[in-house]
């Protein structure tokens, strides 16, 4: 603990310069996301009825996560393997999972800014119907509990994914692919009653899927908790896979004399 | 015993093609020791760091710390050994020099006040501190190999493995360098390991060799006791340059250098004993100084290897 609380400290620190050298293209990224968001939430906003429209909203923000959580975790290792400085990290102190975790934590902590400040904004501009959301505090406190159990299971996939880059090359070129997939098809932005049953099927298998359909029934006043069940049972089987595939990925590069390509 | 490394073998698979990059590696090291692990391009000297490292698990073999092993307890060099690996690429790039260093002093639990301070040392002890505040990617490469080394330093490791500290630096960069990684090692006591391809590099500053040839050990011994080795001392003579001097040079199949209107220059092997008595017996040959010529460190290496060649050819 005190490991990942030091290697925490390190990253912030790490991160900060990284904010301050490219602040015009952080501002920028998130005046487009802004727009993204915007735009789809408007082109959506008809398809759905009473809560669904505080699913959308709070989903698409969650979404956020699912981009920061794939591509950040994976470019990084990636390019940090090309760089050489993956094997400088590797042998400091702190070991490596734990830099790569408090890495996540800098990064979703950033991502929850981004998200305030484009929810606050979208908020302003289309006035979501959130009133069953703030009705009780049961239900609040419910949705910010599946909220952040979206959250985790989306930096658990995210990790599994770069965890699979380490072996499989190609891995990091598909994470928008995926991104684009969670962003269709977990019922956030296609309501699940229009899918198709194979559409249904494979939308099990994506992260955020059981957490939007929990946060929908919860916002629906409908029983959430067998989809509750689903979201905690997946969190938990995504997190040990992506461990367990971690700790493979790296014994085998390190095998195969693959750890780092500069 | 620091570190020993016990019949250590390394085999690269690439399709069907396998690559020996280490083959049965025995060696120790002591504290204290400053070890160059030389060798030409390919010879296995990045292979066997990384596996000292434990970025690479060896297929046969173990390397002991402190008699604990490495391919059991890989976790137990973190924060013990530091290395700094070949090229420019051991930094962030889009990091100030002096955040390079902090970064590193945080991933090695070093306390904010003492890493402060010691990566301010540091940065002026290697000619960095002026430019502490610019973003890496302005650096030379001198610079960024010298920042690297830094952050290789500033948790005042046990261990410092150094590969190809030189290479892409200039003349100038890698005297520079070498003058600092060489007042360090004085100045601390550390525990130093470097290959390099350098035998000028390595004679300056290593006081234990370790010369590797296609992934196996031929040859190892104190750097001083390789360079005393050399069987045919030479001497450089500066004679009066007169017609019959050049004369004479020529006649024994002498090469010589004129230096000036009054001073020659030529080369005399001790061996060569019947020249010697000539030269100074002739009175043509009016000698005006004699040094002997510092034993060449990589001719050396070459005879020597070139006698183990050939003596396992034989």
């Amino acid at each position: 603990m005190v490991s990942i609380v030091k290697a925490i400290k390190a990253e912030f620190f790490k991160f900060y310069f990284d904010v301050k050298r490219y602040i015009f293209n952080y501002i920028v990224g998130l005046i487009s996301t802004a727009i993204f968001l915007s735009g789809l939430y408007w082109g959506v906003n008809a398809l759905f009825t009473q809560g669904g429209q505080a699913v959308a909203f709070v989903g698409l923000l969650l979404w956020l996560f699912a981009s920061s959580a794939l591509s950040d975790a994976t470019n990084h290792l990636s390019e940090e393997r090309y760089l050489g400085t993956l094997e400088r990290i590797s042998v400091t102190k702190t070991p490596l999972i734990h830099i790569l975790i408090a890495r996540n934590i800098v990064h979703c902590l950033f991502t929850l800014i981004q998200s305030i400040v484009v929810g606050g904004i979208l908020y302003v501009v289309f006035k979501p119907d959130l009133g069953y959301m703030l009705s009780s505090w049961k239900v609040s406190v419910m949705a910010v509990v599946i909220g952040i159990l979206i959250i985790l299971t989306l930096y658990a996939f995210g990790f599994f994914i770069a965890s699979l880059g380490m072996i499989l090359k190609r891995v990091g070129a598909i994470t928008s692919i995926l991104e684009y997939l969670i962003l269709f098809f977990s019922g956030i932005v296609i309501p699940w009653s229009t899918m198709p049953a194979s559409l249904r099927a494979f939308s099990n298998i994506l992260p955020m899927t059981w957490g939007i359909r929990a946060l929908d029934s919860l916002l629906k006043g409908s029983g959430f908790l067998g989809s509750l069940v689903g979201l905690i049972i997946y969190t938990v089987l995504i997190t040990i896979i992506s461990t367990g595939t971690f700790r493979y990925a790296t014994m085998l590069v390190k095998k195969k004399g693959e750890y780092a390509f500069y | 015993m620091l570190l020993e490394v016990r019949n250590l073998s390394k085999v690269y698979k690439k399709g069907s093609r396998q690559v020996k990059a280490n083959d049965n590696i025995t060696f120790s090291v002591d504290q204290g020791d400053v070890l160059g692990i030389l060798g030409p391009n390919g010879a296995g000297k990045s292979t066997l760091i990384k596996q000292i490292a434990t970025l690479l698990i060896p297929d046969q073999g173990d390397i002991l710390y402190r008699g604990v092993s490495l391919v059991k307890r890989p976790e137990i060099i973190r924060g013990r050994f530091s290395f700094l690996w070949e090229g420019t690429q051991n930094v962030y790039h889009y990091l100030t020099g002096e955040a390079n260093v902090l970064y590193f002093a945080y991933l090695n639990h070093v306390p904010i006040s003492v890493a402060k301070s010691r990566c301010e040392e540091l940065l002026k002890k290697l000619n960095l501190y002026d430019v502490k505040d610019q973003y890496v990617f302005t650096y030379s490469a001198g610079m960024r190999k010298k920042l690297a080394i830094a952050t290789c330093l500033i948790n005042d490791p046990e261990v410092v493995f150094l590969d190809e500290p030189l290479s892409g630096l200039d003349v100038i960069a890698a005297a520079e360098l070498t003058e600092s990684i060489k007042s360090w090692v004085n100045d601390r006591g550390k525990t130093v390991i470097v290959a390099s391809h350098r035998m000028d590099f390595v004679e300056k500053v290593t006081s234990r060799v370790l010369w590797l040839k296609e992934g196996t050990v031929v040859l190892e011994g104190k750097t001083e006791d390789l360079k005393n080795l050399s069987k045919e001392e030479e001497y450089i003579l500066y004679l009066r340059n007169s017609a019959e001097a050049r004369e004479k040079l020529c006649k024994h199949n002498l090469q010589f250098e004129v230096l000036s209107d009054v001073t020659l220059k030529t080369t005399l092997r001790l061996g060569r004993k019947e020249l010697f008595y000539s030269v100074f017996s002739d009175p043509d040959f009016e000698v005006l100084n004699l040094e002997k010529k510092s034993p060449d460190f990589e001719a050396i290496f070459r005879r020597l290897y070139g006698e183990y060649s050939e003596g396992n050819q034989s």
